[in-house]
């Protein structure tokens, strides 16, 4: 059959199991804007306040929900407001197709009204991108861009597409989508890497978010319980391993665990999955794990020996290499060991107490009871951030959203939006700082418009906590714009845009407040006053090793 | 210790390639000292020779598994040095008064150049060989001074009768 080119990607996005999109309308998608409209019944659109919302949207819905997260933006301004939402993806590896329009093809390269050269500007920062010149390349781009999105180390795909392609006509035939075509892996090294794990007397586990990515949680938990190895997180791979396991041993790097830190240094082997030794885990890459045998296992074969050497790489889907090793590790038993991480765990203190005003802790141990396993806590990016890496209850994967590598502060009002799109009986709760609720509040408006009950908890110290923490550590306490005197009232502001708000000052408040937010089912935001001197400790200062951990400061 | 290796990429015939290859190289900090491209005996295809330089293998086995990643790269390899046969061509203007011009010409004759113009004070030659060919002829002619010059870059393929990447355009969208 013949269609145009906008109810072309309709079919498409069809046919690739999408059902949900978010976006933003404009001159230059108004065709595929009339497609949505026509398409509606099968398509739900979620309309956010700004581009960037939209793109952590789909970035969110992409890591709660495992399938690829859909945003859609018109040309120029569009376009470019997608740039740190994508960028957030590609650098957690996260499957996300990003359609945007463009000036007709006649009026590309004449710096026409709204015309961005955005493959050019989003190469870096995505997996591939596509400039669509011809109607009868649509159908086979789009199919590509999913395929790429999904396939290896997942990332996003951007697909640039002319309004004047959006209204020509092409045959079009439904087609199955093709399945990624797994590595095969090498047997070899599986043998090798069975052989030194069962030759160790002192290992553990470095799991990042390759085993989310692969849907890997469960083998993870049957090598460890087998081969009796503790399980160290990179913020990436929380929700990986169940917290409550007497082998999870938290999170590891700048402000992961002394436990994790010392079993680092002392164990004989460490295997590592689906990690990337990123600088805030392995900080001197050089020293890190240097007693130990390093088994690397990645989808990617350029993360291997980038940052730091190892002694054997495995190269494939986390899931089916570790139910291979599964297969064939002897069972063991490492008691001492992994009480001694233990033990080390409980030599230092971090407790950080404000007299009755309410503190991150009391929060979090308060929320800890009101989540349940599958519930899904989004983050933004600072203190808060690592304050919820350290002290909330991960329990199942996909339960976590939050940007890693990018560090976008901002990214938690769209993620938790998408989150809650992709699990509407989920519990979403984001929390956020109020540096980083600043940079996107805008998308309040999408809470209210949708009615999603999403509870936003803003840890408002009134500063720019984790910059503010490393001028005190590092800059002599000179507090440069760290302090920028706000006077915004965030229960005010929620009841503007049409949301509910409460507040938290004392410690004795936090429970009945938490407890009247989840009750309403309605969006929340929850203005929590916590001092600006609570740090995110434990720290281990950049390029440092475990010996050089921060446990108290001011 | 410096490392220098010629690598043989077979990409897909298309605009950006060349952006997306040079921003890779750019962004991860790795060094070209020569790339050359052109479509092959395919129209789907584009051959790539690039001279990169590394600190060190680990380096060069980088930039190899990051090419690898771009989309458009259908088949990278090293080449052999002992198994490749290179070649580049530069045109080279020589500064020449008239009064010396026969004994100029008699030398870019004996070194096998093609005299491509003559002016009232300068001979342009091309010449074509291994970049160690057209240094070392270079060096004899330090009396005539250069106007200008441009080079290729090198440009390679395996000594032997297979194609040393085969291509496969399969899965092209285009």
């Amino acid at each position: 059959m013949k269609l145009n080119g906008s109810d072309i990607i309709c079919e498409v996005l069809l046919e690739q199991g999408v059902d949900t999109v978010f976006g933003y309308p404009g001159g230059a998608v108004l065709n595929i804007y009339d497609a949505l409209y026509k398409y509606s019944d099968r398509i739900t659109h979620i309309l956010t306040a700004h581009e960037q919302g939209a793109s952590h949207a789909a970035d969110g819905y992409a890591r709660s929900t495992g399938k690829t997260g859909v945003v859609i933006a018109t040309s120029g301004p569009g376009a470019t407001n997608l740039v740190t939402g994508i960028a957030t993806a590609m650098m957690d590896s996260i499957p996300m197709v990003a359609i945007t329009g463009n000036v007709g093809t006649p009026a590309l390269g004449k710096d026409s009204f709204q015309e961005v050269d955005i493959t050019g500007v989003t190469m870096p920062i995505t997996k591939h991108n596509f400039l669509v010149r011809d109607i009868n390349t649509l159908a086979p781009i789009l199919r590509k861009a999913f395929l790429i999105a999904r396939s290896g180390r997942p990332g996003p795909v951007l697909v640039d597409v002319p309004k004047d392609i959006t209204a020509k006509f092409a045959e079009f035939e439904n087609e199955t989508p093709k399945k990624p075509v797994k590595t095969e892996i090498s047997s070899d090294d599986i043998a090798k890497a069975v052989k030194l794990i069962n030759q160790a007397q002192r290992p553990m586990i470095y799991a990042g978010g390759g085993v989310i990515a692969a849907n890997a949680s469960d083998k993870l938990l049957e090598l460890a319980e087998k081969a009796d190895m503790p399980v160290s997180c990179s913020l990436m791979g929380l929700g990986s391993f169940p917290c409550d396991h007497r082998l999870y041993c938290g999170l590891i790097g700048m402000h992961g665990g002394y436990g994790s830190a010392m079993a680092t240094g002392n164990c004989d082997l460490m295997l590592v999955v689906g990690a990337r030794f990123s600088d805030r885990v392995a900080g001197d890459a050089k020293t890190f794990a240097h007693n130990a045998k390093i088994i690397h296992i990645d989808i990617d074969a350029a993360e291997f020996d980038k940052n730091v050497l190892v002694d054997l790489t495995i190269r494939g889907d986390a899931a089916q290499v570790l139910s291979k090793l599964v297969e064939k590790v002897a069972e063991s038993k490492h008691t001492e060991w992994v009480d001694q991480i233990h033990a080390w765990d409980s030599e230092i203190h971090c407790s950080q107490q404000d007299g009755d005003n309410a503190t991150p802790e009391a929060i979090f141990a308060q929320l800890n009871k009101l989540m349940g396993p599958d519930d899904i806590l989004c983050t933004d990016v600072g203190q808060h951030q690592m304050w919820a890496g350290q002290m909330y209850h991960f329990r199942k994967p996909r339960t976590f959203v939050s940007s890693g590598g990018l560090g976008t502060m901002g990214y938690g009002m769209g993620a938790s939006i998408g989150s809650q799109v992709g699990n509407p009986d989920k519990r979403v709760v984001l929390i956020s700082g109020d540096g980083s609720f600043h940079m996107n509040l805008n998308e309040l408006t999408t809470l209210a418009s949708y009615d999603l009950p999403i509870v936003v908890l803003v840890m408002n110290n009134q500063v720019l906590g984790m910059v503010r923490q490393w001028q005190k550590l590092f800059y002599g306490n000179r507090f440069s714009h760290t302090d920028p005197c706000r006077k915004t009232d965030f229960v005010k502001l929620a009841e503007a845009f049409g949301v509910t708000g409460m507040r938290i000052e004392k410690a004795d408040e936090i429970e009945s407040v938490l407890q009247a937010a989840f009750d309403k089912h309605g969006p929340v935001v929850v203005d929590c006053r916590i001092s600006k001197d609570i740090n995110a400790l434990p720290m281990i200062p950049p390029g440092a090793g475990a010996d050089k951990i921060i446990t108290e400061m001011n | 210790m410096a490392n220098k290796k010629v690598l043989s990429a077979l990409v897909r015939n298309h605009p950006g390639v060349l952006q997306r290859v040079a921003g890779l190289f750019y962004r991860r900090g790795y060094n070209i000292e020569t790339i050359s491209a052109c479509a092959t005996e395919n129209p789907k295809f584009t051959r790539m020779t690039i001279v990169v330089v590394t600190s060190d293998e680990l380096e060069m086995s980088q930039v190899i598994r990051q090419m690898s990643k771009i989309q458009d790269i259908r088949r990278i390899a090293i080449l052999d040095e002992e198994k490749a046969i290179y070649s580049e061509s530069m045109m080279v203007k020589f500064r020449c008064e008239s009064d010396r011009r026969t004994e100029f010409l008699n030398l870019a004759y004996r070194n096998h150049m093609n005299v491509l113009y003559i002016g009232d004070s300068t001979v342009t030659v091309t010449l074509t060989g291994s970049p160690d060919d057209l240094d070392e002829v270079l060096s004899k002619f330090g009396e005539y001074p250069i106007v200008e010059m441009t080079r290729s870059g090198m440009s390679a393929i395996e000594a032997s009768d297979r194609p040393f990447v085969e291509m496969d355009d399969a899965e092209f969208i285009n």
